[in-house]
C-alpha cells in the first residue's frame, strides 16, 4: 500500500515538474514553492471557519485599540492585554483545523522537494561513502559481491562488525543514471534521470516503512542474500542563486510559498 | 550661448580633457590590467640557476625583457615586515611591523605583531556563560594606507588575492582575501592534532599542535575528541570540542571517521577531503563553523591519524577573511573549501616528526594545487585593473627542504635522495604560474613577479639569549628553568638585555620594562657595546662572524619608534640564524648549535644577503628595486594623477612619479 503511495506521489511531482526539467532547476523549485503557497491558502479558506475568523480578528484590533487609547490607565490595558491573550488563544483553536488538514500534504511536498533539490549531483571526483546496514549480520568478506554502473568503486571495501555495516566509496563515471549492484541486488544512487528536478537519491531501504513516502530520496530495493539492507551517502548541499543572494531550498520554498500565500489571500480575500 | 557655441563646446570638451590627461601621464602609457604576482620567498640564485637550467622558460621571457633585478627587502627581512613595506610604501617605523611576534614592553608578554582579538565591551554573566552585550572584532595592527587605495579612489579594481598581513582585510573598495597572518580556528598560525594510541607517539609538547592518546576498547572503534577554538562564551574560556567516532577495519587497512552526520572512509596513507566541522558555543544558538582535512598515517599496528590544524571555513567565516565579506563563500561555491589560514603547509607537523618527509610533500602539493586553482578561477575572470596573487609554497617549502640544497646542512647527507629535487619541481610550478599570467596578457597588460625576500642556509642556530648571559648581559638565577620560555631562569633587576622574536633584541630599560634595570641615559652606550660585541661573534666550529650587521633600530630608522619596538635588529650572517628557543625566550646551554630540525632554510638573517626578486614586462628604469617602491610603480603603470606617497617609481625613476 505504502510503496503504491509513494511511486504514485512521486510520479505525480515528476509530471508537475516535467515542464522545467530543461531550465535551471531554480526555475521548477519556484514554482512548487508558489504553487504551495496557493495550495495551502487554498485549503485553509476551505477548511477554516472564515466568519468566525473575521470576526475574531475584528475583535482583536479592537483590543489593540484599546490598549492604545487607554496608555495612561495600567488596569484597563492590562485587561485589554489579556482579552487579547485569550483572543490569540482562540484564534490558534480556530487554525488548528487548516493546520492537521495541510500538514500531510506540506510533509509530502517538503519531502519531494529536499529529494529533488536538497543536494547535487555528484560531480568530477567527488567521492562517496555508501554504508551498508545489514539485519542479520554481516556477511563475510568474499560473500559480499560490489559492482557498479556509471560510477567507480574505490577500494577498500571496509566491514564493520560492530554495527553490522560495510562501508566503501564510490565516484561518478559517466553520465547518471547509476547502479550499484549489491550481491545482485540492484541499487540506483544519485539523480534518478537527465531532467532537472528529477529525484536525487541517497540511501535505500528493503524495509516496508512510511519513511519513503515523506522522505523520497531514499528508494526501496529487494533484500540481500543474508537479511535486510539499508544504506545512506552523502551528496553535498545545493544553493541557489535567487536575488543575487545564495539561498537554500528551504529558504526559497519558505519565502516564496509565503509570499504566494499571502497574495493568494488578498487576491481570494480569505482571512488568515 | 548659442546653439552652435554650445553644440561646439561639447564636442572639443572631450577633447581636451584627454589633452590634459595625456599631459599628466608619465612616459610609458597606461596600463588597463597588471598582474602582480607575490612570489614568497623566491631567491634570485635558485632562480637564476634554474632559468639556466632551463627549468624556468616563462621567467626567462621576463627576464629577457627587463632583467632579473634582486629587490631590496625590509630590515629585518621576515615576510609580515617586507609584506608591510610592499603595502604602504614605508618601514616598519611607519607600519609597525618590525617582527612575527612584539613583546608588551612592560610584561615583556609575546604577541603577534599582525592581528588581535578584542572582546566585546559588555559582558551578562549568568552562571559559568558570558554573553556579550557587544561584538568582539579582529584588528589589523599594521598602519599605513595600502598603496591601492590611489588606484580604487580613481574607479580601478583592485584585487589581493592571499594579499599577505590584512588580516582581517582592509575595509574599502578593494576585493581582498587574506593571507599570510590569518589564524587557524585555534588562534594559532597552524596547531594539528595527531590521535594515537602508540605510546611512543605520546609527548605533551604542544608546540605546533597536540598529541592525543585514543584508545580501542575491543569494538574496533576510537573516539577522538576534536579541540576547537576556544568558547569566549564560557567561564574560563574552555575550548569548544566535538567528537568524531574512527571506526577501524585491520583487515582492509582501513577507517571510517563519522563526524556530525558525515562518513569519510579513508585507507592508509590517504588524505581526506575538507571536512566541515561546527562547534557549538550555546548549543543550537551559537556556533562557529571549521574545516580540516585528515590523514591516514598508520591503522596496524597503531592508529596515527592527523588532523591538520582547523582553517576557517571561507564558506562560513567565523572571522573576517575576505573584503567585502561574501568575496570567500563565493570563492568556496565556485572551488570548494580552501586552506585560508596564512601558513597553509604543515611545517610543525614535519618539524615534530608527526609527518614524514614524503607525507609533509604531499600535504604541500595539495595546497599549490588548490592555490593554483585559485589562481586560474581568478585570472579567468580578471578584465581590469590590478589582479595581485600571493603564493606561499616556495617560502615554506624552501624553509622545510633547503637541506637538500646545501651540503653544508646537517641533515644533508640523511635526507632521502628521492626529494632532492623537490625545491627544482616547485620553481617549475610556479614557472607555469608566470607562464599563465603572460599567456593571458593583452596590448595593454603588464606583468610583475616579485618576492619580499631570498633564502639562506640555515645550518647552525646561535643562542641569543645564552650569549647574551654567558656575556653578562643576562642575569641567570634559576639554574634548572633555563629551558623554560619567557625567561623563567633570569633575574630581571641584573639583566640589561634580552632577545624575543627572530630577530630582536631589546633592552631592559628602568623607563619602559617592568624591572627594568638599564636607565634611559646608559641606553646609547650599552648598544653601541652590544653592537660591538655581537658583530665580533664567531662560530668555535667554523671560525665564521655569527652576525654581520647587528642594527641599532633608532639609527636605521628616523621615523617615530613605538615603545613595542626592538632596540636592536640582528643581521646574522648566511648560515646563522638565532634558535627557536630564543625566540621565546629561554636559555640553552650552548651559545652555538647544529640546527638539526628540517626547517633548514631562513631569511631572517641580514637584509643584504637575501634581496626577494623582481620580474618585469615593463622596462625598469631604476637597477636598485625595493619592496618599499613597488605600490608606487604599479600605481604609476595606470597613470592616475595622485600616485602613493612611499618608495620611488622605479618605471621611471623618479620620488614623484
Amino acid at each position: 500500500m505504502t510503496n503504491a503511495a509513494e511511486s504514485l506521489i512521486n510520479v505525480f511531482f515528476d509530471l508537475l515538474l516535467l515542464p522545467f526539467g530543461t531550465l535551471p532547476p531554480v526555475w521548477g523549485l519556484l514554482f512548487i514553492s508558489l504553487l504551495s503557497g496557493l495550495g495551502m491558502i487554498v485549503v485553509f479558506r476551505s477548511v477554516s471557519n472564515q466568519e468566525k475568523i473575521s470576526r475574531l480578528r475584528r475583535r482583536m484590533g479592537g483590543e489593540i485599540l484599546g490598549i492604545l487609547l487607554h496608555l495612561l490607565n495600567p488596569l484597563t490595558v492590562v485587561k485589554f492585554a489579556w482579552k487579547l491573550i485569550w483572543s490569540n488563544t482562540v484564534y490558534l483553536a480556530y487554525i488548528l483545523k487548516p493546520l492537521l488538514v495541510i500538514a500531510i500534504p506540506f510533509m509530502l511536498v517538503w519531502g519531494q522537494l529536499d529529494a529533488r533539490y536538497g543536494a547535487a549531483e555528484m560531480d568530477g571526483n567527488d567521492q562517496v561513502t555508501v554504508t551498508l546496514s545489514f539485519d542479520d549480520g554481516l556477511p563475510e568478506r568474499s560473500g559480499l559481491q560490489i559492482e557498479v554502473t556509471g560510477l567507480q568503486l574505490v577500494p577498500p571495501v571496509m566491514f564493520i562488525d560492530t554495527l553490522d555495516e560495510v562501508s566503501f566509496r564510490v565516484i561518478p563515471d559517466g553520465a547518471p543514471p547509476r547502479y550499484l549492484l549489491i550481491s545482485g541486488v540492484s541499487i540506483q544512487l544519485g539523480r534518478i534521470g537527465r531532467r532537472n528536478g528529477c529525484r536525487i537519491l541517497r540511501g535505500f531501504d528493503s524495509g516496508n516503512s512510511l519513511r519513503r513516502l515523506f522522505d523520497p530520496s531514499i528508494v526501496r530495493v529487494d533484500k540481500i542474500r543474508g537479511g535486510a539492507v539499508s544504506g545512506s551517502y552523502s551528496l553535498p548541499d545545493i544553493r541557489y542563486g535567487v536575488l543575487g543572494g545564495h539561498w537554500s531550498w528551504i529558504a526559497v520554498f519558505l519565502v516564496f510559498s509565503s509570499l504566494s500565500a499571502i497574495a493568494g489571500a488578498k487576491v481570494l480575500k480569505v482571512k488568515i | 550661448m548659442k546653439r552652435r557655441e554650445f553644440l561646439k563646446l561639447a564636442a572639443l570638451s572631450p577633447a581636451a580633457l584627454l589633452a590634459m590627461n595625456t599631459g599628466c601621464r608619465s612616459t610609458l602609457s597606461p596600463a588597463r590590467r597588471v598582474i602582480v604576482l607575490g612570489i614568497d620567498g623566491m631567491d634570485p640564485f635558485l632562480l637564476n640557476s634554474f632559468i639556466h637550467e632551463g627549468v624556468m622558460p616563462n621567467a626567462a621571457i621576463l627576464m629577457a625583457s627587463a632583467g632579473l633585478n634582486p629587490l631590496g627587502t625590509s630590515n629585518p627581512p621576515q615576510s609580515p615586515v617586507a609584506w608591510s613595506n610592499f603595502i604602504t610604501g614605508y618601514g616598519p617605523d611607519v607600519h609597525g611591523i618590525f617582527d612575527f611576534i612584539h613583546r608588551d614592553p612592560l610584561s615583556r608578554a609575546p604577541y603577534l605583531s599582525t592581528s588581535r582579538v578584542i572582546g566585546p565591551d559588555r559582558i551578562i554573566s549568568i552562571s559559568d556563560w558570558r554573553l556579550p552585550l557587544t561584538g568582539a572584532k579582529v584588528e589589523l595592527l599594521r598602519k599605513g594606507e595600502p598603496f591601492w587605495d590611489r588606484l580604487t579612489d580613481e574607479g580601478i579594481p583592485v584585487s589581493m588575492v592571499k594579499l599577505p598581513v590584512d588580516f582581517p582585510p582592509d575595509k574599502g573598495k578593494a576585493k581582498i582575501l587574506s593571507g599570510l597572518g590569518t589564524p587557524d580556528m585555534r588562534g594559532s598560525q597552524g596547531s594539528f592534532t595527531f590521535f594515537t594510541d602508540d605510546a611512543g607517539s605520546i609527548t605533551d609538547n604542544t608546540s605546533g599542535g597536540i598529541v592525543v592518546a585514543v584508545r580501542d576498547y575491543g569494538d574496533n572503534c576510537y573516539v577522538c575528541g576534536i579541540r576547537g577554538p576556544e568558547n569566549s562564551m564560557r567561564a574560563g574560556n574552555p575550548a569548544m570540542k566535538i567528537e568524531a567516532k574512527v571506526w577501524v577495519d585491520r583487515d582492509a587497512d582501513a577507517l571510517r571517521i563519522d563526524i556530525q552526520g558525515e562518513s569519510i572512509l579513508l585507507a592508509t596513507g590517504e588524505w581526506s577531503p575538507w571536512v566541515g566541522m561546527r562547534f557549538d558555543a550555546i548549543p543550537n544558538i551559537s556556533s562557529v563553523n571549521a574545516i580540516g582535512r585528515f590523514y591516514v598515517k598508520e591503522i596496524t599496528p597503531r592508529l596515527k591519524l592527523y588532523l591538520s590544524p582547523l582553517n576557517i571555513d571561507p564558506l562560513n567565516p567565523a572571522l573576517p577573511i575576505s573584503e567585502p565579506s561574501s568575496y570567500s563563500s563565493d570563492l568556496a561555491r565556485d572551488l570548494g573549501p580552501f586552506y585560508t589560514q596564512g601558513f597553509p603547509e604543515d611545517t610543525k607537523a614535519l618539524s615534530r616528526g608527526i609527518l614524514s618527509d614524503e607525507e609533509y610533500l604531499h600535504q604541500a602539493w595539495i595546497v599549490l594545487s588548490e592555490r593554483l586553482d585559485l589562481f586560474h578561477h581568478e585570472l579567468s575572470r580578471f578584465r581590469e585593473g590590478m589582479l595581485f596573487f600571493y603564493f606561499s609554497s616556495l617560502d615554506l617549502n624552501i624553509h622545510m627542504f633547503y637541506r637538500v640544497l646545501d651540503p653544508g646542512s646537517p641533515l644533508y647527507e640523511s635526507t632521502d635522495p628521492r626529494f632532492k629535487g623537490a625545491v627544482r619541481e616547485l620553481y617549475s610550478r610556479i614557472d607555469s604560474v608566470i607562464g599563465d599570467a603572460l599567456a593571458a596578457r593583452d596590448g595593454n597588460t603588464e606583468v610583475l613577479v616579485l618576492s619580499d625576500h631570498g633564502f639562506a642556509p640555515f645550518n647552525r642556530s646561535f643562542n641569543l639569549n645564552t650569549w647574551l648571559a654567558y656575556e653578562g648581559y643576562a642575569n641567570i638565577t634559576a639554574e634548572n628553568e633555563r629551558n623554560r620560555d619567557m625567561f623563567a631562569a633570569i633575574d630581571w633587576a641584573s639583566t640589561a638585555a634580552y632577545g624575543l622574536g627572530l630577530n630582536c633584541l631589546y633592552i631592559n630599560r628602568s623607563d619602559r620594562e617592568q624591572n627594568g634595570a638599564v636607565p634611559p641615559e646608559q641606553v646609547r652606550d650599552l648598544l653601541l657595546r652590544l653592537k660591538r660585541d655581537l658583530e665580533s661573534v664567531t662560530d668555535p666550529a667554523t671560525g665564521r662572524h655569527v652576525i654581520s650587521n647587528a642594527y641599532i633600530t633608532a639609527d636605521y630608522y628616523s621615523g617615530y619608534l613605538p615603545p613595542f619596538a626592538p632596540d636592536m635588529i640582528i643581521g646574522y650572517a648566511r648560515g646563522y640564524r638565532s634558535s627557536w628557543e630564543t625566540t621565546l625566550g629561554s636559555y640553552p646551554e650552548d651559545v652555538l648549535t647544529d640546527n638539526l630540525d628540517p626547517w633548514s632554510g631562513t631569511h631572517c638573517i641580514d637584509p643584504g644577503a637575501v634581496p626577494g626578486i623582481l620580474l618585469s614586462t615593463a622596462p625598469l628604469a631604476l637597477r636598485d628595486p625595493n619592496l618599499m617602491d613597488m605600490g608606487k610603480s604599479i600605481a604609476s603603470l595606470f597613470g592616475i594623477p595622485v600616485l602613493p606617497s612611499g618608495g620611488r617609481n622605479i618605471f621611471s625613476g623618479s620620488n614623484t612619479g
